[in-house]
């Protein structure tokens, strides 16, 4: 590796937004502390980081699908999928969760020769992967390589810890013990899969259900203390970093007029998988339009699926979620980290209604920690839906400790934290 | 039409009127000269000078009359009174609310006047405006269609293609000449928006530096035939009534860019300009995935959509 006077931080990140937004902020960060941080993207992805001014690396997958079918196969995928979303966290396992890792696995196969290349060509000092799946050409490209673990806490395992995507609490002994047996019967095909993908790839096998090992150097964890579980084995302070969030610089939003423009300000957004679900978000729309309150609903590209939208509703299609949550007196998600970390580190409650994945963990743990409230897909009436608005609008008590708690957190800014801890790694020579 | 946007139009008009005639601070704003400018009566120009007024640009003389008051070659133009379309408001409320699908996909003169309290005839002319505009049209009976918004994905995508084939090749055509004093209010605007600090360049001041620069180029077309399409056109990307969201980055290279083709086009470079333009308009077709999120096979996804 060339020494050179800006160190090359490389980052992969997964390809949603949650992941790519996030290591995004550590990326300026770095950027101002005289670092170079360049992005490696696939092809779905690609200018989303140039978009914020930062290089952009393109990894060809070895498959010979165009974009527009690899495109419309997931289109096809995520229709079939549509409906495991009302389903309780066990009954995803089968139905979505390993057809998902499946999927995963195919595409870290998919993309290793490619990955390869780019490492080559970048020759980066470090390589930052926010990822729930290892590329074995990270691990072996031959540079310092941290971790940020994309989900909720409960992607690093502890005795303490419900199990991952299980949305148990930890005390549900029984319950835990059949979720995990259940979950291992589920992955163990895409397990296989993927250990002997490693193997060929030179890397050791990993533990049954696990597609993802720690750094050496570095893992990240997005888990502010407000929410952060009591560890049996606490983690090792050398290796692992906790932060309280990490939110990127944003414009401002300008709030925009309603024709009813009166009221508090509510955020609702499910992220770019919930926002393919029209028919449950015009739901939602619909129920909300008696609310006296001013809703900001992110429904993705297919907003012109929309109609009858009340005159207290605004759909956008993309919205700079920092400064939207910032401004806003609730904010409604699917329970990803990103959103549940801003929403912790603006102080304003969530309402988390989970479709799939780490949602469920989530959305449990903002009920435990008093910094927001539930909702099931499955047992969601209109009624309810308003009466949890309604009240968590109302809750004088959560809002105030919640702010109090943001001035903590923005006093640690996490994204600044990770940055000078990702400098901590790079070789001294570098 | 009656709105309460009309003298902000007609003084913006005026305004484009002192800055071609490069008229000087304290000198006589002659209302039948502005009128005669602006192919309007007297009126008019006479509510806008009041506006003008109270905006600062103008101050009223001891014997009468009005007097420039600030040199609009130095001041950046008021963003309202600059880029809100002549029908304004009303106009703009019936974009956002289809933008945002309040309003369905066809309308009629009752929902229009019950939804905006509005009289009967005002709707009228409302609906007769957003035709002009090319926003809607008459469908059988009483009512009227939404066309496809600039602000929605496929006009976006057509938008652009439709500027690329025409906005360079403008530039090249024959007699294409840049008028200097606007040329310079514009870069006054855009070296203004660029000094501001890091995420401090509001959305509506970016369209509006936006929208100004391409006008500009508009107006030094001669043919005008390509002059007016283009005019019309940048005017109706500018009410596509949907409030997407530019990164600061996007936004401080695509007014670089702005004043690149400025540059090129000074240095009597129409060439490079063009090329210029040609780049910079296929860097405003910034890409986003349309699908994408955790949990889900999201390393593969490939839908893509095109934004401004």
């Amino acid at each position: 590796m060339t020494t050179r006077k800006s160190p090359v931080i490389a980052f992969f990140p997964e390809a949603s937004f949650g992941a790519a937004l996030n290591c995004i902020g550590i990326a300026q960060a770095l950027a101002k502390l005289g670092a170079t941080p360049v992005f490696i993207t696939h092809g779905g992805f690609t200018g989303v980081f140039s978009d914020y001014g930062f290089e952009e690396h393109y990894v060809e997958p070895s498959s010979a699908s165009t974009i527009e079918e690899t495109g419309r196969y997931w289109e096809e995928f995520l229709a079939r999928h549509l409906p495991h979303f009302n389903l309780t966290p066990q009954q995803q396992l089968t139905t979505y969760v390993a057809p998902v890792w499946d999927a995963i696995v195919d595409t870290a196969v998919d993309l290793e020769q490619g990955l390869t290349h780019v490492l080559n060509q970048i020759a980066p000092d470090l390589i930052v992967l926010d990822n729930v799946i290892m590329f074995p050409a990270i691990a072996r490209f031959g540079c310092p390589w941290v971790r940020i673990v994309s989900c909720a806490e409960t992607e690093v395992r502890d005795a303490n810890v419900p199990p991952y995507l299980s949305g148990l609490d930890p005390s549900e002994g029984l319950q835990i013990a059949e979720f995990n047996a259940e979950y291992l019967e589920a992955v163990d095909r895409p397990h296989k899969r993927y250990n002997t993908f490693r193997t060929h790839a030179g890397l050791a096998p990993l533990p049954a259900g696990e597609f993802l090992e720690n750094s050496d150097d570095l893992n990240l964890l997005l888990a502010p203390s407000i929410v952060r579980f009591e560890r049996e084995a606490p983690l090792e302070a050398r290796r692992f970093s906790l932060l309280e969030g990490c939110v990127r610089d944003e414009r401002p939003y300008q709030v925009p007029e309603f024709p009813a423009n009166d009221g508090p300000l509510v955020y609702l957004s499910f992220g770019s998988l919930g926002s393919t679900d029209v028919q449950f978000l015009q739901r939602i729309i619909d129920a909300v339009a008696t609310i006296p309150a001013r809703f900001l609903v992110n429904v993705g590209a297919l907003i012109e699926s929309y109609s009858k939208v009340p005159d207290n509703v605004h759909l956008q299609d993309w919205f700079p979620q920092p400064s939207v949550i910032e401004q806003c007196d609730l904010f409604i998600h699917h329970g990803g980290n990103n959103s549940f970390c801003e929403a912790l580190y603006f102080g304003v409650p969530s309402l988390v209604i989970p479709y799939c994945w780490d949602g469920h963990d989530t959305a449990r743990r903002a009920v435990e920690c008093g910094v927001g409230d539930r909702l099931d897909r499955w047992s969601m009436t209109d009624a309810l839906l308003q009466e949890k608005i309604t009240t968590l609008l109302d809750a004088a008590p959560m809002r105030a400790r919640l702010q109090e708690n943001a001035k903590a957190m923005q006093q640690k800014p996490g994204a600044m934290t990770a940055a000078r801890k990702i400098l901590d790694v790079l070789p001294a020579n570098t | 039409m009656k709105t309460s946007n009309r003298p902000a139009a007609m003084a913006g008009k005026i305004l484009d009127v002192l800055i071609d005639s490069g008229l000087a601070v304290g000198e006589r704003l002659v209302e039948n000269t502005l009128a005669e400018a602006c192919h309007v009566s007297r009126t008019p120009i006479r509510n806008a000078l009041q506006l003008l007024e109270q905006q600062g640009y103008a101050s009223k003389a001891p014997e009468g009359g009005y007097v420039l008051a600030r040199d609009p070659l130095t001041v950046r133009l008021d963003a309202d009174m600059k880029t809100d379309p002549p029908e304004g408001v009303l106009v703009e409320r019936v974009v956002r609310d289809r933008a945002s699908r309040r309003l369905g996909a066809s309308v009629t003169v009752s929902e229009l006047s019950r939804r905006y309290n509005v009289p009967r005839a005002a709707a009228q002319n409302l609906l007769l405006d957003l035709k002009s505009k090319g926003i809607v049209d008459k469908a059988d009976g009483q009512s009227w269609m939404f066309k496809q918004l600039m602000g929605e994905q496929s006009s976006q995508a057509h938008s652009f293609e439709f500027r690329l084939m025409l906005e360079p090749e403008a530039i090249l055509s024959e007699g294409f000449r840049i008028e200097k004093n606007r040329a310079a209010v514009v870069r006054l605007q855009t070296e203004d928006l660029l000094a501001r600090a890091e995420n401090a360049i509001r959305l509506d001041e970016f369209r509006n530096a936006d929208l100004a620069f391409h006008l500009l180029i508009a107006r030094a077309v001669t043919n005008p035939y390509i002059s007016e399409t283009m005019t019309n056109h940048n005017q109706l990307r500018h009410l596509h009534g949907a409030s997407h969201t530019i990164s600061d980055f996007r936004m401080r290279q695509s007014l670089r860019e702005h004043l690149r083709i400025l540059d090129a086009l000074e240095q009597g470079m129409p060439a490079v300009a063009a090329d210029l333009m040609r780049v910079h308009l296929r860097m405003s077709k910034s890409n986003r995935p349309s699908v994408a999120n955790r949990g889900a096979p999201a390393i593969m996804f490939a839908g893509r959509m095109q934004r401004t």
